[in-house]
């Protein structure tokens, strides 16, 4: 096993292993230990040292990791031969591993030390601590697993984790609601994601029978193949965009793509700490990862040459992305909750990432990834600070507060001033990208249709700019909304306001990873340049045969490599000529978005202009419904379930227990009718043989009674009989 | 004129060892079981006598001496099977030979 490996296993194992000491504790104690917080924060604080000192020694030297590490061993098998289902426990460590890992631990371990101060007076302190040891064990195993089915695992894990802590204060019904219904949204893209596994192993098992076909390497290869025109997909080339969008069903409830986002701003529930790791920076990634994983799937049949940007899998993603993102945008106008406002957030910054991996750019929608899990996390860490200053989430009760809270207001400020993409901030760079491929598509695309994901990601630009400084206006700027909440608040401890630092700090320079080598944007950047499918996908397979003589493509702002396909590099030259104006584009929507809120909520704070314009005002109420899709799902899906189940119930209850109960019935008949023949002749037979014994015996007895005169007469008979013998015989 | 030989000899012993059987199957009171039995043994005496004289050579006298063991056999056996008899009617109170019917136990 390489070393690489090795130690990355050792960050997986970490906080499992405090986890399950809390677990073993609780087991032999009957309670968890006291000291539960340090336990976990000490294991978490050992994956941070060890994912940083990777990052130092693998991924910032040189030009990164050129190959990934990869280890797999044989976890099990069912059936055998060439009909075997084989699992692998396939390990791979490359860029874009150890860079999730760092931003896992990163976040997990400042949530840590956050929450030892915000979660100190609550009941079930320590068993908060184990969900999130074991939630930060399985996102990190997420992360280094290179087998789908493995992930799904992981998947699954970090979902029933996310389901645990934001029912964390389950005593509150509203708590336990949100935990039931993240978990049953979670359940649809669950099976989605199931059945597309199912495909692909069902397909590449034609090719490799009886071998671990779920690993991404197999699967990269087969559409590597497919390109070639030869491999498994041979005859079933529509079931790779089935597949594909199977698969990113999985993703759509996870990162809370539209129409399944309604889990994650209910998903609220939870502790602010959990909603900044779990519901802002990590799992809700974890959707984005994967498709990103997946990008070669994604791209089917053209991903050899590059001709990708009509495949019907991405176009999915992309429109699925844009929607996302201007429809959470749009709500997230009308919020009166700060967390809830920053959950509709989270969804269409979700929703920015995987158009971005729609229109064909990985490293631009994992650079965004990376960027907004640090900004974002402050804002929530900034937000719980806030909540557990004037103990209310509501931003009537608030206003005002930069002059009680100054660290937290300058981190929100500089977060929010990241997300909105103000140049020299981190978000700037990663929103340039997604903006400028986006743009690039459109170009590339020529129609009406392909400018659609730019069209609304812009549109979203200036929404996102305008939301977040309307929070932050509303929070920190202003009068008091409530002044016996207001006299009350103070700055929070150290151990809060230190992390939020800590995370204010990575959110402006998290986007120097992206500044351009020479500083000429043309040239390489060095999260792009460590983060793209060249180098994770096609370097990774380089000794594979399907791989063999295919060009490198690059989808961002790098050159084309010498010789890349037609498509490719004209999707280049887009790329480069949308550059300036996409980047002139987004300063003005940080500008107009920043103003328009400064007027609206500073200037002119108590006047409602909406209320003025009728259309807007009515727009408010749509907006205020949520777009009426929890409402659709409430009135209209979850109903017809319940028709469905009451249809089921009774056809269940006449048919099939109907069948069952006369199978029973003709089970208790043939078995009365058993119990007669068993009584009467193989009783009978028993008990009729030691019957005829005992009546022989009783016969036999019957001589000796003990008279002497009958034992003469039986020796006189027999010697009657001797004589007869004796006569007749002569 | 009919000349007496073994025949009828045999013949009367076989018709007391008969009677002498039929009075020992029938009889109830053991006393006259104990005279059937006199009977079957003086049967067998008048064989071993009636052989000795027709089919030993004149010398021999084999037949007689083992009648006349037969006869102190009898004897004996009569004592002691009265003796018997008297205890039987000690414990049971009669002579009736079916209700001595205790060797089946």
């Amino acid at each position: 096993m390489p070393e690489t490996i090795k130690i990355a296993l050792l960050i997986v194992v970490l906080p499992l292993a405090a986890w399950v000491l809390g677990f073993a504790h609780a087991a032999f104690r009957r309670r968890l230990p006291a000291f539960q917080d340090w336990i976990s924060t000490v294991a978490v604080g050992g994956s941070l040292a060890l994912s940083l000192w990777l990052f130092f020694t693998k991924v910032l030297p040189g030009g990164g990791m050129a190959t990934p590490e990869v280890w797999s061993c044989r976890w099990f098998a069912i059936g055998s031969g060439a009909n075997a289902f084989v699992l692998n426990f396939d390990v791979m460590v490359d860029n874009l591993t150890i860079l999730m890992n760092c931003v896992v631990t990163i976040v997990a371990f400042l949530v840590h030390v956050y929450s030892r101060s915000y979660m100190h007076d609550e009941d079930r302190y320590p068993r908060f601590f184990l969900h999130l040891s074991l939630f930060t064990f399985s996102m990190l195993g997420l992360l280094v697993t290179s087998n789908l089915m493995m992930l799904f695992i992981f998947w699954e894990l970090v979902g029933v984790c996310s389901y645990f802590l934001i029912g964390f204060f389950f005593l509150k019904k509203s708590a336990g609601d949100a935990s039931k219904k993240a978990f049953v949204v979670n359940r649809i893209g669950d099976a989605c994601f199931m059945a597309g596994i199912f495909m692909i192993g069902g397909i590449l098992a034609k090719q490799w029978p009886g071998e671990g076909v779920l690993s991404f390497q197999r699967i990269w290869e087969s559409i590597a193949m497919l390109g070639q025109g030869t491999g498994p997909w041979i005859g079933h080339e529509s079931e790779v965009a089935l597949a594909g969008v199977f698969i990113f069903m999985g993703c759509v409830t996870k990162s809370a793509q539209f129409p399944l986002h309604v889990w994650l701003p209910d998903a609220m529930e939870g502790p602010t700490p959990v909603s900044a790791l779990i519901h802002a920076a990590t799992m809700v990634a974890a959707g984005v990862y994967m498709v990103a994983r997946m990008f070669p799937l994604m791209a089917g049949k053209g991903y050899t040459t590059g001709e990708f940007f009509d495949s019907p899998a991405l176009w999915v993603i992309a429109i699925t992305g844009g929607i996302t993102a201007l429809m959470s945008g749009t709500i997230a106008l009308v919020q009166s909750d700060l967390k809830k406002g920053l959950a509709y957030s989270t969804c269409s910054q979700l929703g920015y990432m995987v158009m971005a991996l729609g229109v064909g750019s990985m490293s631009a929608g994992l650079f965004h990834l990376f960027t907004h899990a640090f900004f974002k996390a402050c804002l929530f860490l900034g937000s719980g600070s806030v909540i557990h200053a004037v103990h209310s989430q509501e931003m009537k009760d608030m206003g005002g507060l930069k002059r009680k809270m100054p660290i937290t207001y300058a981190t929100f400020l500089v977060s929010c001033l990241a997300i909105a993409g103000t140049p020299l901030f981190s978000g700037f760079l990663s929103k340039e990208a997604v903006l400028g491929q986006a743009a690039a598509f459109g170009v590339h695309h020529h129609s009406v249709l392909g400018w659609i994901p730019f069209a609304l990601a812009a549109a979203t630009a200036f929404l996102t700019a305008f939301y977040m400084f309307r929070l932050l206006f509303l929070t920190f700027h202003g009068e008091p909304g409530d002044h016996h909440k207001f006299d009350h608040a103070h700055e929070s401890p150290a151990a809060m306001s230190g992390p939020l630092v800590v995370l204010g700090v990575l959110a402006v320079i998290a986007g120097g990873l992206a500044l351009p080598a020479g500083l000429d944007f043309g040239t390489g950047h060095w999260f792009q340049d460590r983060v793209n499918d060249k180098v994770l996908v096609q370097q990774a397979m380089a000794e594979s045969p399907a791989f063999q003589g295919m060009q490198p493509h690059m989808v961002h702002l790098h050159e084309p490599a010498p010789g890349a396909s037609a498509a490719i590099t004209s999707f280049h030259e887009h790329a480069h000529h949308v550059h300036g104006p996409v980047m002139y584009m987004s300063l003005a929507a940080v500008i107009i978005g920043i103003g328009g809120a400064w007027l609206l909520f500073v200037r002119r704070r108590h006047i409602d202009l909406v209320a003025t314009i009728p259309p807007l005002a009515r727009y408010r109420e749509v907006l205020k419904n949520l777009y009426y899709v929890d409402w659709f799902y409430c009135q209209r899906v979850v109903p017809t379930g319940k028709d469905i189940a009451d249809l089921a119930k009774t056809i269940d209850k006449n048919v099939v227990d109907g069948i069952v109960n006369a199978v029973a019935r003709a089970g208790v008949h043939v078995a009365w009718f058993a119990g007669r023949i068993d009584a009467l002749v193989v009783d009978g037979a028993v008990k009729g043989s030691s019957a005829s014994m005992m009546a022989l015996g009783q016969f036999c007895r019957s001589f000796v009674n003990g008279r002497i005169q009958d034992y003469v007469k039986y020796t006189v008979w027999g010697l009657g009989l001797l004589l007869i013998w004796a006569v007749l015989a002569h | 004129m009919l000349e007496v030989g073994l025949n009828h000899y045999l013949l009367v012993g076989a018709l007391l060892f008969s009677a002498g059987i039929g009075v020992v199957i029938s009889r109830k009171n053991a006393i006259a079981v104990l005279c059937g039995v006199e009977l079957i043994l003086n049967a067998a005496a008048l064989n071993f006598v009636a052989f000795n004289r027709f089919s030993a050579p004149a010398a021999r006298l084999d037949g007689q001496v083992f009648t006349i063991f037969i006869i102190i056999l009898a004897a004996a056996e009569a004592a002691i099977a009265l003796a018997i008899l008297l205890n039987l009617f000690q414990h049971t109170n009669t002579v009736d030979v079916d209700e001595a019917d205790t060797m089946k136990d």
